[in-house]
């Protein structure tokens, strides 16, 4: 364990904001899932991906990790001590947040999947006519 | 570094002072000492005594702040503030 994150986890007081890092850290999320977690588009794209009947499983723009003072996107993002304590004990909340994590995970594996898939079929298209217009060139015509 | 393992020291207290300084109410909020006289200058953090905005000896009452640590509306808003203070210095620092 990093002596940062166990310094961090030890302390008898956390200060009343923390940091991605440190909520990470309480979390025992990775950087990317909370991202996922605390971004509208990303659960969004997730309840998307689901079946109406589905979607209570995952987490919703209510249920989503808020951090404090409506930051701009690339503004460093801070959350309340006190709501991450609660989260931290609430199971319910605890596994829409893995599940949303790792179905985003899959959506974008799948979206990167169908990108090469996409990018073969273009590559073979543009060898086709390539080697279409050599061979045309290779006649003379 | 040394500040560091100050402010670690200060958050592993086992009782807290009745009164808080600049540092230890930043600490306490993991907001930068400058920060908590932009608050104060806002009217948005209560400092005891009469204090002038620029003295940098302000005081805050430890319950005052144990309260306001986990009020979500006092935090979003104290965020905001330093957001745009934050945005106004860089913005300043741009046109000189």
């Amino acid at each position: 364990m990093l002596p940062a994150r166990k310094q961090f986890l030890d302390l008898l007081t956390a200060p009343g904001r923390l940091r991605a890092q440190e909520v990470e850290w309480r979390l025992g999320m990775s950087r990317q899932e909370l991202q996922v977690v605390t971004s509208i588009e990303h659960i969004e794209e997730v309840r998307n991906s689901l079946p109406k009947e589905r979607r209570h499983q995952v987490l919703s723009g209510q249920t989503r990790l808020k951090p404090l003072g409506n930051p701009s996107h690339a503004a460093e993002k801070f959350f309340l001590e006190t709501e991450i304590t609660q989260l931290e004990g609430d199971l319910m909340w605890l596994d829409k947040a893995v599940r949303t994590g790792r179905l985003h995970l899959r959506l974008k594996k799948a979206r990167l999947k169908g990108k090469t898939k996409l990018n073969e079929e273009k590559t073979e298209i543009a060898n086709t006519i390539t080697g279409g217009e050599s061979a045309d060139l290779g006649t003379g015509i | 570094m040394e500040l560091e393992s100050e402010r670690i020291a200060f958050l592993n207290l086992g009782r807290f002072p009745a009164v808080f300084s600049v540092e230890e109410a930043g600490w306490f909020f993991q907001f930068h000492p400058d920060a908590i006289g932009w608050l104060v200058a806002a009217g948005h953090l209560p400092a005891l005594g009469t204090v002038s905005l620029a003295d940098d000896h302000k005081r805050f009452a430890r319950d005052v702040l144990v309260q306001l640590r986990s009020d979500r509306e006092w935090m979003d808003r104290a965020t905001a503030i330093v957001y745009s203070h934050r945005k106004t210095d860089s913005k300043q620092a741009n046109d000189a």
